[in-house]
């Protein structure tokens, strides 16, 4: 009886082994396939559309039709923006900034802000609010 | 107020933003809405500029900046800045007036687009010239590699500039009046124009590959 319990047990060990080896597979299979370029051509969606509007640097009011290929690579929110941003000071950011790095400088009323090129070729979006004015810094 | 996210979609390669409200998507690039609620809306371009720390924290000592977390400097894409690859999905239109990843400083838009590349930039340092109807002048700054325009008008008169150098610092000086200005502020901080500043104007520093694709009938300066 005692042996028959033993194998039971056994038996019952290596399924939840067998069973845990599974999920573990299917897992990696899945990260595997999120990380491939399988991905990116399943994500990869061209579609035309058709917009009416003008730049807002335009000084001429008159909206422009165009055609715009939208290409999808990624789900929304893939690539996290910054919405919360911490800042600096001076002293602070000298020993984090190097003298060559390349920074996307704003100044708004006196608010100066610089902001890391490398830091946001990780983020491309920045909410922020800057001398009071709601601002998207993007890269 | 808005709040924008990355929407993993591009147009011409380029970031299309989507707001969290309503989900329209946004091209960056174009400054306006381009699918969504709030289509053909277009967003006021605020100036940056694209300098390096060295040069921003000179011009503005007081600067704070965005924290980091580590002191990296190394950027993800800096194999493909030094790539010929034209982004994700490649050129639309294939311009050989220039290399395609060739820096240009665009201009113009929707008004008339022109590009300034930053090799003509190198040697010329300041371009007085008219974009889109507009009275513009073009600086560029050698050492950074920082390339800004403005609106040449101060006072109801039109201005005509040139790099002036004394004591190490550099100094936009104009013809008509003789006031010194700051390259990288528009100030004038010497002469009769003192207290006037410049309009600062909406330029994009983008690969010439991306230019062509959003303006493929662009001017281009240096190049005939």
């Amino acid at each position: 009886m005692q042996e028959t319990d033993h194998s039971n047990l056994l038996t019952r060990y290596s399924s939840f082994v067998f069973i845990a080896a599974a999920v573990a597979f299917g897992v990696f299979l899945v990260w595997s396939i999120l990380n491939s370029d399988i991905a990116t051509r399943l994500l990869n969606r061209t579609e035309t559309i058709s917009v009416t509007g003008t730049n807002g640097s335009s000084s001429s009011s008159a909206d422009r039709n165009r055609e715009l290929e939208l290409v999808t690579l990624l789900p929304f929110d893939a690539i996290r923006s910054i919405e919360s941003p911490v800042f600096l000071d001076r002293a602070r950011a000298d020993q984090l900034y190097s003298l060559d790095e390349l920074v996307l400088g704003i100044d708004i009323d006196g608010d100066t802000r610089a902001y890391s090129v490398p830091l946001l070729s990780r983020h491309e979006v920045v909410n922020d609010v800057v001398g009071g004015k709601p601002v998207a810094i993007t890269w | 107020m808005l709040e924008f996210g990355v929407s993993g979609k591009l147009i011409n390669n380029a970031l299309v933003m989507y707001d969290r409200e309503t989900r329209s998507l946004w091209s960056q690039f174009l400054s306006f809405s381009v699918q969504g609620e709030f289509e053909g809306t277009p967003l006021e371009p605020a100036p940056l500029i694209l300098t390096t720390w060295k040069e921003w924290t000179t011009q503005h000592p007081d600067t704070v900046a965005l924290r980091k977390p580590s002191s990296s400097s190394r950027d993800a894409y800096e194999g493909y800045y030094a790539s010929n690859d034209a982004g994700v999905i490649g050129e639309k239109v294939s311009d050989d007036r220039l290399p395609r990843k060739e820096l240009v400083l665009g201009l113009g838009f929707d008004d008339g687009p022109k590009a300034f590349p930053h090799s003509e930039l190198r040697d010329a340092r300041v371009v007085n010239d008219v974009v889109a109807g507009k009275k513009t002048v073009v600086f560029y700054q050698t050492e950074s590699e920082t390339a800004l325009a403005y609106g040449r008008e101060a006072d109801g008169q039109e201005l005509t500039f040139s790099l002036e150098t004394s004591d190490g610092r550099e100094w936009l000086v104009d013809e008509e009046t003789g006031s010194r200005w700051l390259p990288f502020t528009g100030q004038a901080v010497e002469g009769p124009l003192v207290g006037e500043s410049l309009e600062r104007l909406h330029a994009v520093n983008v690969f010439w590959f991306a230019w062509t694709d959003f303006y493929p009938d662009t001017d281009v300066f240096g190049i005939s």
